[in-house]
């Protein structure tokens, strides 16, 4: 048992020429997709088609890996659900499950050049300027009519065409609704939906705002570079209208203060602040309370109800907290190890959770009313992300495992038309209902 | 910050008083006694002056007694003189030494002014460059150069370029800072042409010496704003690359830098010695070498507190500039 | 690497609710899920990946056995002129045998030779030959060996000043850091005041007492030595002060107090081992800089004691402005052995730094 013991030990290290060679792949692989996402490419190259009409973002299949030194880290591994448009989608796990990974792909923020979209696709229903054939936005012109009649572009005193305004007050172009595939958009393309139309709220308020820039700052920017033709005053009151929005009593203060002046609360407010700059379709926010305090928490969270009305958009909501999710989310997704293992509608997964894991998710978190000696605890630990076996990740933690567990990893099984989930003994159920 | 300043001054202050103590003690301790030399060059020149004069002439300029308290002595009245802002006349040249300070000091600044000028403009944006292709080619291919620049010991530098450039190919002068066939009464022009001429191999090597550090600081301390979560905020605001690098990394890079330029005083106003001393260029270095070598004591004394001061100095610049671009630095203390 | 799945499949039991599931539950079996390396076998690791560090080790392991190795195989001895290289010389005339008697009665038996006077009596700056690879100096040495030599001395010094540099700094500014008040204030002024003074004119000056005091034998090289370390070590008490400060504060320092420890004991196994990686860095990264420093003042003259081959003595030569001009194989090695020097400690200590540092992913 003692030499079967350090003969294991000596297997975890990784060779001088293992090393090497992940390297050497590693650096292949990454050269690859950064050429990818660096080439020049058609809206054509990177239209898609929904699957569903409804929905804003599709996620199909989507790996996001990490090349790391000691091996090929698959932290988002076949990930697919979707985002119905005007929805909340909670997003839950464990940490290190792959739903941050699964946010910030969908941003095409995953941290460069380690980390790759592998393969899979995100599509987005993209608001897009159209752009002529050297590239150039279409503005729409403002139009009058002339002593005939007839409808002639309006000219201002110094005979130039009046761009017609848009609802922010910048000028208007020529937009097309297209759906687009974020997962093969060159990083260049990307950049007009980042911060117009999906915006991010990140976890640590903390350090998420630069140091060194006043709020007004870092609001202005957003402003002065998704809406054209502001003057520097529209762009002002535009940050100081969204500071408003987010509930700061003293917006034009806090538009001269730095970061480090806040607390970390009213750094969260700005951030939403930030996010909402644009009038984005989606918000992206990921653990939004988890560095802050509880009463803040349940603030933070009224605020982004509250905007969601307002903006008429969706909220991919990433969170571990079941609380937030219950309280927030019209759709919960469960996530272990880099893969969806459950999602349906927050009643689906509330009531009556089919995976063992949520289940064990469910059993863990602490009630008020039943009493408890202890809180369940899920035994054991998410596999070794290096290696991942093939077959149900869960296997060697799962109180219901059966022998059919240990054969390959099991398929999304509907079991309603809301409710699907990824795991052994749902399978009879789904034969029965489609048989 | 009053508060601060005033602290920090009183404490430089103190320090400037230990070094003054210290370098005046060493330098008497010195063998090399300018006057005494001239002196007995003199005596063996026309026998005129005998060993009495010889010793009337040193209590002139109080080296007589080399006991301790002589020695004391001698450091009370050059620090008398030192609060009056007088630094005493060199043995040398006869001349007040701030005199010669001043002059010489405009050259050696000249110099190192634009070798810093060429060295930020190469090295801020080449480390930039490379922290945000790191581990890249051009990140290894810079890094390796810069190291060995900065592995050069600059008087090896300075001899190969002199032998190569300036004898072997003749492109350059080997030093100096005026050709010897210039013609007397050249227009600025020419006369400005030929000094940029001989200082083209000492920028080269000071520029080249200097230039690795200053890139590398650059390279690391951009690596570390770039896996700041601020900078994935500017990302997702849907910043181009160049504005995220130059405004939101750049500002912040820009933090510590600041630190490393104000305390290259020393270097810009007090010249470099070895690489003046290899090029024989008149300025405030090879004029404080040689002082020191032949035992001009006011002129040396007043060259070491130059450097003192300006060290002390180019510090608490850097702690105050601090203060000026980093919001978050209050100095309070 | 990929043997990790079928050594997982080995332990665990292929089939049934997972028989050693108790085993698993609160991390027992860690070292099968993570790959766990002891620290220094990581810093090692990490050392060895990078590709300057090892270059830069490759470097100096020649260079020492260049300069510790070489001079045994040489036939010269290139110090201080000693032995004269006869080979080349041109005689003329005859040689006189002469018999005389000395002081002491023994007879001696000598020649008279003349030489051509033009050509000093040995190999004075010959060029380069199989016999001397880069020619010889004014006095006949053979100027590869020297350099081999230079490199004993070079490098002699540079270990010996950083070590006892780093003794005296961890010293004092282990004091400093611990006892604080004005312990802390009298040594920290003493470091802000000799690092406000310029090294260079200090050593001018020192050089030009050691020359006054009569101090020109191999003794300088020990003063020499012990006026680098006392302007060297405030570098190193300020990194050991700093980081005393802040572990003090820490926890475990507390852990430590509350176990009752000696101050002696806290300090020598809880405060010592925390700096010893910045130390190790320090101390490669300074071996340079004093390897510098040795050949700046051999450069201006004022090193080791003169005719001592040490790479500043040998590149002193380049001042001359015939030698730099005529004669580059005369210090034109030397130069590149102490670039390389520089280079190689430079390399190996960066290396190092990274490969202490936890926060490098690579």
């Amino acid at each position: 048992m003692a030499d079967n013991k350090t003969q294991d030990k000596k297997k975890h290290y990784i060779s001088r020429k293992e090393s090497r060679q992940i390297a050497k792949e590693n650096s292949r692989a990454i050269r690859k997709f950064e050429k990818q996402k660096k080439r020049k490419a058609k809206v054509e190259d990177y239209t898609a088609q929904m699957n569903d009409e409804n929905n804003i973002v599709e996620f199909e299949n989507l790996h996001t890996y990490f090349f790391s030194d000691a091996g090929t880290v698959k932290a988002v591994n076949g990930v697919t659900f979707s985002v119905p448009a005007g929805s909340t989608v909670g997003v839950v796990g464990e940490s290190g499950c792959g739903k941050s990974v699964t946010s910030l792909s969908l941003m095409q923020l995953v941290q460069a050049p380690s980390g790759q979209i592998v393969s899979g696709s995100i599509r987005f229903r993209a608001e897009l300027f159209k752009r002529d054939s050297r590239g150039k936005k279409i503005p729409v012109y403002e139009t009058e009519t002339d002593e005939n009649g007839e409808e002639r572009v309006k000219l201002n005193s110094k005979g130039k065409p009046v761009i017609k305004k848009n609802s922010l007050g910048g000028n208007m172009y020529e937009m097309e609704t297209r759906v687009v595939d974020i997962a093969k958009m060159p990083t260049e393309a990307m950049r007009s939906i980042r911060g117009r139309e999906i915006s991010m709220i990140f976890q640590e308020p903390m350090t998420s705002l630069n140091p060194v820039f006043t709020i007004g700052n870092q609001l202005n920017e957003v402003g002065s570079l998704h809406i054209k033709g502001l003057s520097k005053k529209q762009v002002k009151a535009r940050s100081i209208e969204m500071l408003k929005l987010v509930g700061i009593a003293d917006p034009e203060g806090v538009y001269k203060k730095y970061p480090h002046e806040l607390s970390g609360g009213m750094r969260q407010r700005v951030m939403i602040a930030i996010a909402l700059l644009c009038n984005p379709k989606l918000i992206v926010a990921d653990e939004p309370t988890t560095a802050l305090d509880v009463t803040i928490q349940a603030q933070i969270l009224d605020l982004l109800r509250e905007i969601k009305g307002k903006i008429n958009g969706s909220i991919m909501l990433i969170t571990h907290d079941l609380g937030v999710v219950a309280e927030m989310a019209d759709f919960v997704v469960v996530m272990y190890a880099g893969k969806v293992i459950e999602m349906g509608t927050a009643a689906d997964i509330f009531d009556n959770p089919l995976h063992p894991y949520t289940i064990g998710l469910q059993k863990s978190k602490p009630t008020v009313d039943g009493k408890v000696d202890s809180l369940y605890c899920i035994p054991g630990f998410v596999p070794n992300p290096i290696n991942m076996p093939d077959y149900c990740y869960f296997r060697d933690r799962c109180e219901k495992c059966m022998a059919k567990c240990s054969g390959e990893y099991p398929e999304l099984i509907k079991v309603s038309d809301t409710h699907s989930v990824c795991c052994y003994l749902y399978e009879k159920d789904a034969e029965v209902k489609n048989g | 910050m009053f508060k601060y300043v005033i602290k920090r001054l009183l404490i430089a202050v103190l320090i400037l008083f230990g070094i003054s103590v210290l370098i005046y003690f060493l330098i008497r301790l010195m063998p090399v006694n300018y006057i005494e030399d001239k002196v007995r060059t003199q005596m063996s020149n026309n026998g005129g002056i005998s060993e009495e004069d010889l010793q009337r002439m040193l209590a002139l300029y109080g080296l007589d007694d080399n006991s301790f308290l002589g020695i004391l002595k001698g450091y009370w009245n050059w620090f008398t003189g030192f609060l009056k802002g007088d630094l005493g006349t060199s043995f040398q040249y006869n001349i007040k030494v701030e005199t010669i300070i001043k002059e010489k000091m405009g050259i050696s600044f000249g110099i190192s002014f634009v070798s810093l000028i060429i060295e930020m403009l190469i090295a801020i944006p080449l480390g930039i460059k490379c922290a945000c292709n790191q581990y890249g080619k051009i990140d290894y291919t810079v890094t390796v150069l810069c190291m060995v620049g900065m592995a050069f010991p600059s008087f090896f530098l300075g001899n190969m370029f002199i032998k190569w450039f300036a004898v072997d190919l003749g492109w350059f002068e080997t030093g100096g800072l005026v050709s010897i066939d210039l013609p007397h009464g050249s227009n600025i022009f020419v006369r400005f042409g030929d000094m940029a001429w001989h200082l083209v191999l000492p920028l080269f090597v000071m520029v080249i010496l200097d230039i690795g550090s200053l890139m590398r600081y650059t390279r690391t301390n951009t690596l570390e704003v770039l896996n700041a979560d601020y900078i994935r905020t500017a990302r997702a605001k849907g910043l181009s690359e160049g504005k995220v690098v130059y405004k939101h990394v750049f500002r912040n890079t820009l933090i510590p830098l600041i630190t490393v330029l104000a305390s290259t005083l020393p270097m810009l106003f007090g010249g470099a010695m070895i690489t003046e001393t290899v090029f024989d260029i008149p300025g405030i270095g090879q004029t404080a070498y040689n002082a020191l070598k032949i035992g001009d004591i006011p002129l040396a004394m007043g060259y070491n507190m130059f450097m003192a001061v300006l060290t002390v100095l180019g510090t608490l610049l850097a702690d105050l500039m601090y203060a000026v671009v980093d919001p978050r630095v209050k100095l309070a203390k | 690497m990929e043997e990790n799945n079928k050594t997982e499949k080995d332990v665990v039991p292929a089939t049934g609710a997972g028989g050693n599931f108790n085993d698993n539950l609160h991390g027992e079996n860690l070292t099968e899920r993570a790959k766990v390396l002891s620290p220094g076998m990581t810093v090692l690791k990490r050392f060895f990946r990078s590709k300057l560090s090892v270059i830069g080790l490759v470097m100096l392991i020649a260079l020492f056995l260049f300069s510790f190795l070489g001079p045994v195989f040489s036939k010269w001895s290139g110090n201080g002129g000693t032995v004269k290289d006869f080979d080349t010389i041109n005689v003329i005339g005859t040689y006189i045998p002469i018999t005389y008697t000395g002081a002491d009665g023994t007879v001696y038996e000598a020649y008279d030779v003349t030489i051509d006077d033009k050509l000093l009596p040995y190999n004075s700056l010959g060029g380069i030959t199989a016999d001397h690879w880069m020619g010889t100096d004014y006095e006949g040495n053979d100027v590869f060996t020297r350099l081999m030599l230079g490199g004993r001395v070079s490098l002699t010094i540079g270990f010996v000043v950083i070590i006892l540099e780093t003794l005296l700094g961890v010293l004092l500014g282990g004091l400093a850091g611990y006892f604080g008040k004005w312990v802390d204030q009298l040594i920290m002024r003493l470091v802000d005041i000799l690092s406000c003074i310029p090294s260079l004119p200090i050593m001018l000056i020192l050089g030009a007492v050691f020359d006054s005091l009569g101090i020109v034998t191999i003794s300088k090289l020990y003063y020499m030595m012990l006026v680098l370390t006392l302007l060297g070590w405030t570098g190193v008490a300020r990194l050991v002060r700093g980081q005393i400060l802040t572990l003090r504060e820490q926890e475990f320092m507390l852990a430590a107090k509350c176990s009752g420890l000696s101050t002696g004991k806290k300090i020598f196994k809880h405060l010592l081992p925390n700096i010893i990686p910045q130390l190790i860095v320090f101390m490669t990264l300074g071996l340079g800089s004093v390897i510098l420093m040795e050949a700046t003042l051999g450069y201006l003259g004022i090193g080791a004691p003169l005719g001592t081959a040490t790479w500043g003595n040998i590149i002193n030569l380049a001042s001359v402005s015939r030698y730099r001009n005529y004669y580059p194989n005369l210090w034109l090695g030397s130069g590149i052995c102490i670039t390389f020097a520089i280079l190689a400690f430079n390399f190996v200590g960066d290396g190092l730094r990274d490969a202490f540092d936890p926060k490098m992913k690579r």
